[in-house]
C-alpha cells in the first residue's frame, strides 16, 4: 500500500501545490491590505473594511478546501470511469489498499493545507505587523492554550470524524454508482446516492443517540445517562438539544464536554462499514 | 495435461446481451494461443474476466489453480487495447511504477526495449502517439516474467514499421515458460506465431484447435479460414 500512496501523491502533488500557490499570494495580499489598512488613522474606514477582509479570508479558504475536496473526488471517479482503472485495478493490491490508500493520500492533503493556512498566516502577521517574533508566537501559543480546552478539542474530534465519514461515504457512493450502473452519462448519480445515505445515517444516528442517551464526560473518561449527567452549568443550546439526540454537550464556558457514545461508536462503526464495503465492492464486483 | 488457465462453463451477461455464453477452455502452459474473431465477439470479454477486471455472470475459471484475485493479478501481464498509464507520469515512471509493483518485472529488459522500440524514458505519456503508446505498453508488458501475458489487440491502429517492431518484440521477448494469449482481427500480421487458435463467434467456441493441424486440416491459412468462418 505505501507503494501506491507514493504513486497517488506523485499524481497529485502538483495541483496541490497550485492551491498552496494561489493560498501564498492570496493571504499575502490580503495581509498587506490589513497592514495598510492599520497604518492608517481612519477607525470608523477601518471597522468597515475588516469584516470584508476577514469574509474574502474565509471564502479564500473555503475555495482552496473546496478545489482540493472536488479534485480528490474526481481523481476517485476517474479510476472507475477512465481508462487509467486498467491500471490501478490490474495490481496486485486489495480493494482496501487502494481506497486506503486514497483515503490517506486525501487526508495528508487536507492537512497540508490546513497547516499551511495556519502556519503561514502567523508567520507572515509575525513578519508584517510585529519585529518581536518570540513574543508574538508566545502569544500565538497562549491563545492556542486559551482556545484549545476539552469542548473545541471534543468539537473538532467529532468534526474530523464526520469528514472522514464523509469522505469515505463519497468513496462508497461512487463505488456503488459505478457497480449499479455502467453508463458514465449516469455516473453523477453517485451525488444522489450520497445525499440519501447521508440522510438516512444522519437519522440513525440521531434516533441512537436518543434511544442510548450514554454520554462520556471527557474530562474523566466515565459513561454515565443523560439523566446523571451533571447539566447544572450546561450551556444554553445544549440544554435544548439535549433531550433530542444531541452527539455533544457543552457547559457555559466549554470546558467540560459529554460526547454521546453509542453514537460515536454507530459514527465509527458506519465509516469502517463503508470503508470495507468500498474495498469489498472494488476488489470483487468493479467490471471495466 | 497441465494447464494454466481452466474455463469452465463460464457466461457473462449485460442486460439481455449474453457476451460469452457456456464457455469451456483449457489453456496449456507455455504456449501463444491467438483468440480470434469479430469485433462484438467475446474476446476481450473473456479477457477482461481472465485479469480480473470483469466478473462472470456464471462459470468458473481458475489460473494457475486460483480464482481471479490478488493472486492471478501478480501474476497475469495484461496488455489492454487502450491507453491505461496515468496521464502525468512520463516513461521513466512508468517503468519504475511497473518495478515497485511487480516482483517479477526486469527493469533492464524494460530499458533494452525501450531502445528497440526507438522511445526516450524522458517523454511524457500524454505526448506520445498512439503507435509510440502501444509500444511501451507493449515493453513494460513483456519486461515482467510473467506466468501469463495478456495481449489484447497488440497491433490494431498502429503503422506498419511499429507493427513489424511489436511483432518482432514480442516474438522475441517471448518466454517459453510463460503462457501468452493474443486477441486480434488483425489475423495476417499474427497468424504465424499462434500455436494454438480459438475462434470466439457471438460469444460461444466456434472451434478450439492446434494452428498447424488446422492449417493442413483446411489447406489453407488461418486468415483465409477466419474469412470463411466469418465472411
Amino acid at each position: 500500500m505505501g507503494k501506491y500512496i507514493k504513486y497517488e501523491i506523485k499524481g497529485s502533488y502538483k495541483f496541490i501545490l497550485g492551491i498552496i500557490t494561489i493560498l501564498l499570494v492570496a493571504f499575502s495580499l490580503i495581509q498587506m491590505n490589513i497592514y495598510k489598512l492599520s497604518q492608517q488613522s481612519n477607525a470608523v474606514q477601518n471597522l468597515k473594511v475588516t469584516p470584508f477582509i476577514t469574509g474574502i479570508s474565509g471564502l479564500v479558504v473555503f475555495g482552496a478546501f473546496l478545489t482540493a475536496f472536488f479534485y480528490i473526488i474526481g481523481s476517485f471517479r476517474k479510476e472507475l470511469y477512465e481508462n487509467r482503472g486498467y491500471l490501478t485495478f490490474t495490481l496486485p493490491l486489495t480493494g482496501n489498499q487502494i481506497v486506503g490508500a486514497k483515503f490517506i493520500v486525501a487526508m495528508m492533503w487536507f492537512i497540508i493545507l490546513g497547516l499551511f493556512v495556519v502556519v503561514y498566516n502567523l508567520l507572515l502577521g509575525s513578519i508584517i505587523f510585529s519585529n518581536d517574533w518570540i513574543a508574538n508566537m508566545k502569544d500565538i501559543i497562549q491563545l492556542l492554550r486559551e482556545i484549545l480546552n476539552q469542548g473545541t478539542i471534543a468539537l473538532g474530534v467529532l468534526g474530523i470524524l464526520s469528514s472522514i465519514m464523509t469522505l469515505i461515504l463519497i468513496y462508497f457512493s461512487i463505488t456503488v454508482s459505478r457497480v449499479s450502473i455502467r453508463n458514465k452519462k449516469l455516473g453523477s448519480l453517485w451525488f444522489v446516492l450520497f445525499l440519501i445515505l447521508n440522510g438516512v445515517i444522519a437519522y440513525v444516528i440521531l434516533k441512537i443517540n436518543t434511544i442510548f442517551p450514554y454520554y462520556m464526560d471527557i474530562n474523566v473518561f466515565e459513561i454515565s445517562h443523560i439523566d446523571n449527567v451533571n447539566l447544572d452549568n450546561v450551556n444554553f443550546v445544549s440544554q435544548t438539544v439535549k433531550n433530542m439526540g444531541s452527539p455533544i454537550l457543552l457547559n457555559d464556558n466549554c470546558c467540560n464536554a459529554y460526547i454521546n457514545i453509542t453514537g460515536l461508536i454507530t459514527k465509527i462503526l458506519i465509516t469502517i462499514g463503508s470503508f470495507l464495503g468500498t474495498g469489498y465492492l472494488i476488489e470483487n464486483k468493479i467490471d471495466l | 495435461m497441465d494447464y494454466i488457465i481452466e474455463i469452465k462453463e463460464l457466461s457473462k451477461q449485460y442486460f439481455n446481451k449474453k457476451a460469452l455464453n457456456n464457455i469451456s477452455i483449457n489453456i496449456e502452459k507455455g504456449k501463444i494461443i491467438g483468440i480470434l474473431g469479430p469485433n462484438g465477439s467475446g474476446k476481450t470479454t473473456l479477457i477482461k474476466i481472465i485479469t480480473g477486471i470483469l466478473r462472470q455472470s456464471k462459470g468458473e475459471i481458475k489460473i494457475d489453480g486460483k480464482t481471479p484475485g490478488v493472486y492471478t493479478k501478480s501474476i497475469v501481464s495484461y496488455l489492454p487495447d487502450r491507453n491505461f498509464l496515468y496521464p502525468w507520469m512520463n516513461i521513466k515512471d512508468a517503468i519504475a511504477f511497473y518495478k515497485d509493483f511487480y516482483k517479477d518485472f526486469d527493469e533492464k529488459k524494460a530499458y533494452e526495449l525501450l531502445d528497440f522500440m526507438k522511445l526516450n524514458s524522458k517523454s511524457k505519456i500524454s505526448s506520445l502517439s498512439k503507435g509510440m503508446t502501444e509500444k511501451l505498453n507493449l515493453a513494460l508488458v513483456l519486461s515482467r516474467k510473467a506466468k501469463v501475458y495478456v495481449l489484447d489487440e497488440p497491433i490494431a491502429g498502429v503503422d506498419p514499421v511499429a507493427r513489424d517492431q511489436i511483432l518482432n518484440a514480442i516474438i522475441e521477448n517471448y518466454n517459453k515458460d510463460s503462457t501468452m494469449i493474443i486477441t486480434t482481427h488483425l489475423v495476417r500480421d499474427m497468424e504465424s506465431i499462434f500455436e494454438d487458435i480459438i475462434f470466439l463467434k457471438e460469444g460461444e467456441v466456434f472451434l478450439a484447435r492446434n494452428a498447424e493441424e488446422l492449417r493442413e486440416e483446411r489447406k489453407m491459412q488461418i486468415d483465409d479460414l477466419y474469412k470463411e468462418i466469418f465472411g
